[in-house]
Formats: C-alpha cells, structure tokens, sequence
C-alpha cells in the first residue's frame, strides 16, 4: 500500500510545476471594470460605515455631555441648595432653640396649658390650696361658701 | 523583489491609488487566473475568486513588508482564496477513485513537454476536486504532507495517497491523449 503512494517521479513533478510557473494567459475582458467596481463599492461601504460610527460617536458623545452636564448640575446646584440648607438649619436652629426652651419650661411646669401663669396671676400656688383662698377671700370680703355650709 | 513590482507601484496600492491597482492588476492576472484555474477547475468560477484575490490583495497590500517576493506574497493570497472557495462548496472531499491507480506506471515525464500550457492546464483543472488541491498543493506550490494535512484537515498518508493518486491520473491523461 505505501509502495502504491511512493510512486514519485520528481522529473515528472518538476516538469509540470515549471510549466505551470513559466505559463501565463489573458483574462477575459471588462475583469479589471468588475474588480474596480467592487474596490469602489467597498470604499463607500468603509466611508459609509465610518460615518455611520461617526455619527454614533456623535450621539454618544451628545448624550454623555448631557449627563455630564446634568450631573454637575446636581452636584453643584445640590451643594448650593445644601448651603442654604446649612444656612437654612443654623437660623432654623437659633428660631428653634426659644421654642425649645420654651417647651421645656412649660415641661417644667408639667404641663403647656398656662396654668403657671394663672397661678402667678391669681398670687398663690396650689400647694398653699384652701388656706390662700381664704386670705384672699378675705381681702375681697368674699364669703366663704365653705364657712356657710 | 521582481523589479516588475517595483517600491512605488507598491506604495501607490497602498494608497489606493488606481492607476497602480490596475497596473498591478495587469502584471499579476495573466499569472494568478491560471491558478484559481488550476484549483477551482472552472473558468468561470476562477474569475469569480480572482476578484476576490484582488479585492483582498488590495485590502491587505499593507501588510506586506517587502520581505521575500511580492509575487510570492500575492499567490498565497490566490491559493488561499481558491482554498476558501474550496471549504464554502463542499468541495474539498477526498476523492477516492481507485481505478485510476491500477494498471499505470510512470514514464510519462517526457511527454509532458509534447503538450501545451493550455493543455496540460486543461488536463489538471480536470481531476477530482480532491486530488487537484494535494497536486497543486504538493507539486507546484512545493507543501510537504505535514503541511498540506494541517492546511485541508487530513493525515500525512491521505495527503501522500491524494497525490499519488493524482499525479497517476494525470499521467494516464497525458498517455492517452490524441
């Protein structure tokens, strides 16, 4: 079997491929016509593609520079806001503070309703209970219901 | 490098210049069309790929670096678009002809110079899909078997078969001619 593909006639082999190398042959007519049209063609294919990407990039680019100017927008017209924010807490913060001064003196008093006030207003607190009432009934010579019943 | 294929008809390609692509078209195609011929075994279809290797040529002549011969630099480039034209039509299934093997013997070396360009070109783009691409291959390209295996997928012994099934063939075409 290898006998059978060892059949090599080099002389036979070189003959042929020096015919081959030294042989020409004229082409057909109109093939130079069809390969132009064709290294045309691709050429608008490439300056089509290349300003289709270019267009692309355009767009991406628009869209990038959009975002980016969005962005800086926020960053910056938030740290603006955000100082007039801080601004904002600080003087929020001193018009806080009397009222929460004031919450807590009313805490201290136990309750907001004012009765501390009435308390001053009337002259007496109300651990001096019935026995001031009495004083002051006296001052105002107002009978005492109590002393009735 | 061939002073047919001078630097600046070189660098004119390059730069798309068509007056250079055409007047390398010219030096190269009376050469190159014969071998899609010799590999593709039809006419008509060589046309087809020898645009192809020109289109490709013209795309990739900057890649070529001037090392080595420029006409050898573009025939790979033909050999390898007949190739491909080969793999996308199927058309690269070893041939398993066997009668052509039996009851041939060589000898027919000198009568190879009795027959024309044309014919013996004829007479090669006639074989089998199979054994044309291992002769061409083998025999005018100069490929060993290692490389020719690697190159259509097949052992060393199928490439050394196809050409020695080929090379049988063609010999017996030759003996018999009128």
């Amino acid at each position: 079997m290898t006998k059978d593909f060892d059949n090599i006639d080099r002389d036979f082999d070189s003959r042929v491929r020096s015919m081959m190398e030294e042989g020409s042959m004229e082409l057909p007519s109109g093939m130079w016509s069809a390969i132009e049209g064709r290294l045309d063609a691709d050429a608008a294919k490439a300056v089509s593609v290349f300003a289709r990407r270019r267009r692309r990039i355009a767009v991406w680019g628009g869209s990038f520079a959009a975002a980016a100017a969005i962005a800086l927008a926020v960053i910056f017209g938030g740290r603006t806001s955000g100082g007039d924010t801080l601004l904002a807490g600080q003087s929020s913060t001193r018009v806080s503070e009397p009222n929460h001064n004031q919450s807590l003196t009313n805490c201290s008093t136990g309750n907001d309703t004012g009765h501390e006030t009435s308390v001053v207003s009337v002259g007496f607190s109300v651990a001096e209970g019935a026995e001031g009432a009495r004083h002051v009934a006296a001052a105002y010579e107002i009978p005492s219901v109590a002393g009735d019943s | 490098m061939e002073s047919v294929y001078d630097q600046k008809l070189i660098d004119g390609c390059r730069k798309g210049d068509r007056m250079a692509q055409k007047r390398l078209f010219e030096l190269l195609s009376p050469k190159m069309y014969p071998l899609c011929i010799r590999y593709v075994g039809s006419g008509d279809v060589a046309k087809d790929v020898l645009q192809d290797g020109f289109v490709t040529l013209f795309s990739k002549i900057g890649s070529y670096r001037g090392e080595g011969a420029f006409e050898g630099w573009a025939r790979k480039i033909f050999v390898n678009e007949s190739l491909m034209y080969l793999r996308r039509n199927d058309a690269l299934k070893l041939s398993e002809d066997l009668e052509t093997v039996s009851g041939l013997s060589s000898g027919s070396s000198s009568q190879v110079e009795d027959i024309g360009y044309k014919e013996l070109l004829a007479m090669i783009a006639s074989l089998p899909p199979g054994f044309r691409t291992v002769f061409n291959l083998a025999v005018i390209e100069g490929m060993n078997h290692k490389d020719i295996g690697e190159a259509l997928g097949i052992s060393e012994v199928t490439s050394r078969s196809q050409l020695s099934r080929a090379r049988l063939m063609l010999q017996k075409m030759i003996k018999e001619r009128k």
